[in-house]
């Protein structure tokens, strides 16, 4: 084994024979660790049962996956780098943080490629394979040379593992076993409990034969002795004691587990990344509880499944992504145009287009609330948690089926993969599916007998005595009857709108996280929530007067938002998508394109909304927010 | 292997559908307490089932009181109609509640196959008749002359097609000399299957008179075959037997001809000579002469024989006139199960 404080030192072989070193436990509140490969080498696996495992001891734990933005791309270059950043900690954990202080690199190309994003603590533990540094191929002897030169500019403390030649007394494919060669690593040095992991391995590999999950234990195994007599340090992340049972999972896994539990009957779905996901897991499960997984010839397809069956008295959602948002547009103006309810969950990525599929992005925003044609009032909701994800899907339903209208998820690539432990939910046979009343209709009902105060009307269900109607998407009266005059176009457009205000009313103003007054108000929506929050406790610290508040309706928008904004010298929203810097060529204040909430904030409340928004495709740091808040505390009082 | 064990080994393969009938059992019951929930409460009680419908994340986020003053108070049901709801609930729970054991029966010593698995299906019924009763209410359309109605067992003569594809699996324990089979091809259709567990000397092939081209039939020593049983999508019947009983399959899937679906893997040379489950020696090499017929490919018989395609010939079609086979295909695709 080598260390060098900050230069690369050269390769060596570790030998099991030397003796024990004096080890050092560094006792932290919290730590940030990465485990990066190239596509295919597992490290998602490994990284994924270490948050697991994490998470099982008690640690707060916020896991990214770090994936490539292609299936396979080229082995040893940077854009192969695949993986998972875990960031655990003594109390919850909210966000990815800023940089990864241990990070296991199975080839120093993906090394780089984080190094490049400044992904890595300035004094990060770096524990990698070092096979390349003497390898047989001279082109790949030189890329590690010119990749240690380059990453020699920072203070990391390398230690090179001799991963490939340990893996190879254990099994013939070292290739497919590093991971857990890695995880073993990691589990000595946090003092993760062998048998927890053991027994994910063996769910992980249940489908398997055995032989394989007796190989993964043998090779954790293997890491974990050579931690053992070879490294130095160990590191201490005090678990949380938990008063409530505690499960973890995925943001999509808690889509899908929520969506059961709100009572959904049936999902419509094409496979799109990174929605899929979900729907598989559902499609597992769905059946047990008396629901469908439909996947349809095409993202339009499915969304008229799930149109129909909502019409037909069915509880029934579609979730896609931003390409697939935009394809179901019309029958999303049709669930509208119609009153039938509708759950639709948009797992947002880059974009446009095809845009970036494995990617986080919120793009979708402007797309969700304005994407239809014409007027098209719904309800759009956005989680900002795991948990929030699986609760999101009772609360949507509900509010659709209350006001006979469509409503949209916002969740994104961040919440769908990211790991986090969050309180056991205690489910509530309430929150399933009261079917719909199929009792015969009063006779003279007129199948949209608007409320003329509140815009609502009772749903009927085909097949209710009385109760027979056509439904259209033309423009129709009370009686559904197509109607072209402008009285009834007029008519209907009043009464699909004031649902929204009608709702609107019954909704709270959100609470403000840190004082109600001060110099700077951030503002922001969906999973930017942790590390906006982390900004903020930080910059507080640091005696900004900086407060946040995060919306989860943003149609109708959350009532007060104008009173709180008034309070603040200045207002900023803080997003993950695209606008104009101000100081960029030819960017005016009249032309410059502003982040997707600060652009609805503006025109809803008239306050002059700053933004501060990037779109690198991976989650906000905490770090760049409060640099961001620094930079934009208004200098003097001007209120 | 003991009769408890093959029980068990059946119970297994069929888990899944018996798992899914419990579902349904699960969500009916679901839908009758929301429905009681609407017309039973005060406004203390609506705002609480708001509340609750809404979830934690409506929590401060949404004023739950002014959220109920929307939904829509439910006109109230009769006391009848409640009453019959709650009987139809307990009646959901109660066959919830024994769990897989619903599934498996048994025939006394001496006692009648038939009448035991027509008693057990007539109590699996119990549920489709409470959910009968459940949509009669929910759509208005039970007007009952007193007061409730209970929900009863329902033979399986009553059921409808969808019904008897709903059902799940029948586990049947009964001793080789009860084991008098043909009866029971009135209980197979749907997707109903049944399992006998059979303990003792039995008659060497008492399945074999149940072959239709329709129905899977399966006699098996050791349960290998119970897995397709479970893939095929239709009506079918196996027997666990001792290993001197005749060990075959009968796959409606397999082809047209008989000797194409069905499979011996082996076949005793003689039936004993005393009468066993109420069929002579005679009776009973007959059925292994029945067997080994119609497990014999016809002579030159390389290719399928003529007539109807696969699927006509499970549905039971043989008209050569090309009118007639087209009229006895559309009966077919009629289901008139329900009518009446």
């Amino acid at each position: 084994m080598t260390m060098a404080p900050s230069s690369p030192p050269p390769p060596t072989a570790a030998s099991s024979q030397q003796a024990r070193p004096e080890r050092t436990i560094l006792r932290v509140p919290e730590h940030t660790v990465e485990v990066v490969s190239d596509s295919g080498e597992g490290a998602q696996k490994c990284a994924q049962i270490f948050g697991r495992v994490s998470a099982k001891m008690g640690n707060g734990v916020w896991t990214v996956e770090i994936i490539p933005a292609e299936i396979q791309p080229p082995a040893r270059t940077p854009e192969s780098a695949s993986g998972n950043r875990i960031r655990i900690g003594t109390k919850p954990v909210t966000n990815w943080g800023d940089h990864a202080d241990v990070v296991v690199a199975f080839n120093e190309q993906v090394l780089l490629h984080r190094h490049r994003l400044g992904a890595l603590a300035e004094d990060a533990i770096i524990l990698i394979e070092d096979q390349w540094a003497t390898h047989d191929d001279p082109d790949i002897r030189k890329a590690w040379a010119d990749a240690m030169e380059e990453l020699g500019q920072r203070s990391y403390r390398f230690i090179h593992v001799p991963m490939e030649e340990q893996c190879l007394t254990v099994t013939d494919t070292p290739r497919r076993g590093k991971n857990m060669f890695a995880l073993g690593l990691l589990a000595w040095i946090y003092s993760r409990d062998l048998d927890k992991i053991r027994e994910l391995i063996a769910q992980e590999f249940r489908k398997k034969a055995q032989a394989l999950y007796d190989s993964n234990v043998a090779l954790l195994e293997l890491g974990h002795r050579w931690a053992e007599e070879h490294l130095d340090f160990r590191i201490q992340v005090p678990a949380i004691e938990a008063d409530r049972p505690r499960v973890v999972m995925n943001g999509n896994q808690a889509l899908a587990l929520g969506a059961i539990a709100a009572g959904m009957e049936l999902c419509a779905m094409y496979p799109i990344t990174p929605a899929t996901s979900a729907s598989h897991y559902l499609s597992d499960i769905f059946e047990r509880f008396g629901g469908l997984v439909h996947q349809a010839e095409d993202e339009i397809a499915a969304a008229g499944v799930a149109v129909g069956a909502s019409f037909a008295g069915k509880v029934a959602f579609a979730i896609t992504s931003g390409p697939g948002l935009a394809l179901k547009t019309e029958f999303i103006g049709l669930a509208v145009m119609t009153e039938i309810p509708l759950v639709v969950v948009d797992v947002q990525r880059g974009g446009p287009s095809t845009g970036l599929p494995t990617k986080v992005e919120q793009g979708d925003l402007l797309a969700a609330l304005f994407g239809q044609p014409g007027d098209a009032p719904h309800v759009v909701l956005a989680p900002a948690t795991m948990e929030e994800c699986f609760l999101s899907m009772t609360t949507a339903r509900r509010i659709a089926e209350a006001f006979r209208c469509v409503v949209i998820v916002l969740s994104d690539a961040n919440l769908a993969t990211g790991v986090q432990p969050f309180p056991r939910p205690e489910v509530n046979e309430q929150w399933l599916a009261q079917s719909p009343d199929l009792g015969p209709v009063r006779e003279g009902l007129r199948p949209y007998e608007w409320d003329p105060e509140r815009g609502l009307s009772r749903r009927v269900i085909p097949g209710q005595p009385g109760g027979m109607h056509t439904v259209t998407g033309l423009s129709h009266d009370e009686w559904s009857h197509v109607g072209y005059t402008p009285d009834v176009h007029e008519r209907g457009c009043v009464m699909r709108s004031r649902k929204l205000a009608v709702f609107q009313q019954m909704l709270r103003p959100p609470l403000v996280h840190g004082d109600d007054a001060g110099d700077l108000l951030i503002v922001g929506w969906g999973s930017t929530l942790g590390a906006i929050e982390e900004a903020v406790d930080r910059a507080r610290e640091e005696g900004v007067a900086v407060s946040s508040v995060h919306l989860r309706f943003l149609s109708p928008l959350e009532p007060g938002l104008k009173e709180i904004f008034r309070r603040f010298k200045k207002v900023m929203t803080v997003e993950i998508n695209y606008s104009d810097e101000p100081n960029d060529p030819y960017i005016t204040d009249e032309n410059r394109r502003r982040g997707q909430l600060c652009w609805l904030l503006r025109a809803q409340t008239l306050v002059d909304i700053e933004c501060w928004t990037r779109v690198p495709g991976e989650p906000l740091r905490p770090g760049q927010i409060l640099q961001a808040i620094r930079g934009h505390v208004p200098q003097e009082v001007t209120r | 292997m003991p009769s408890e064990d093959r029980a068990g080994l059946a119970l297994d393969v069929f888990k899944k559908p018996i798992g899914a009938f419990r579902a349904t059992l699960a969500a009916t019951a679901d839908e009758v307490r929301g429905y009681l929930a609407t017309r039973q409460s005060s406004w203390e009680g609506k705002v609480a089932r708001v509340s609750a419908e809404l979830g934690p994340l409506a929590i401060g986020r949404i004023d739950v009181e002014r959220f109920a003053t929307l939904v829509e108070d439910q006109p109230d049901a009769s006391p009848a109609a409640l009453e019959t709801l709650g009987g139809a609930l307990a009646a959901l729970g109660d066959l919830a509640g024994r769990s897989e054991q619903l599934c498996v029966v048994e025939v006394p010593a001496g006692g009648s196959l038939y009448e035991v698995v027509g008693r057990a299906l007539a109590e699996i019924g119990r549920a489709f008749s409470a959910a009968r009763l459940v949509s009669e209410v929910r759509a208005g359309r039970f007007e009952p002359a007193g007061g409730g109605v209970a929900a009863g067992p329902l033979p399986f003569s009553r059921w409808t097609k969808a019904e008897r594809r709903l059902a799940p699996p029948l586990v049947v324990r009964v001793q080789g000399r009860d084991l008098r089979a043909a009866g029971l091809a009135e209980f197979l259709d749907g997707r109903q299957r049944l399992v006998l567990v059979v303990e003792g000397e039995c008659a060497p092939a008492p399945l074999g008179r149940l072959i239709t081209p329709g129905i899977f039939v399966l006699q098996s020593a050791d349960g290998s075959g119970l897995d397709r049983l479970l893939a095929w999508d239709g009506p079918g019947i196996a027997a666990l037997v001792p290993d001197s009983a005749a060990r075959f399959a009968h796959d409606p899937s397999g082809g047209a001809a008989a000797w194409e679906r069905l499979r011996i893997e082996f076949l005793p040379d003689r039936a004993a000579r005393r009468a066993i489950g109420g069929l002579s020696g005679a009776q009973q090499m007959e059925e292994l002469e029945l067997l080994r017929s119609l497990a014999t490919r016809p002579a030159g018989g390389e290719t399928r024989p003529a007539g109807p395609e696969p699927a006509d010939a499970a549905a039971g079609l043989t008209a050569a006139d090309p009118a007639d086979k087209l009229a006895a295909w559309l009966l077919s695709r009629v289901d008139l199960s329900d009518a009446g």
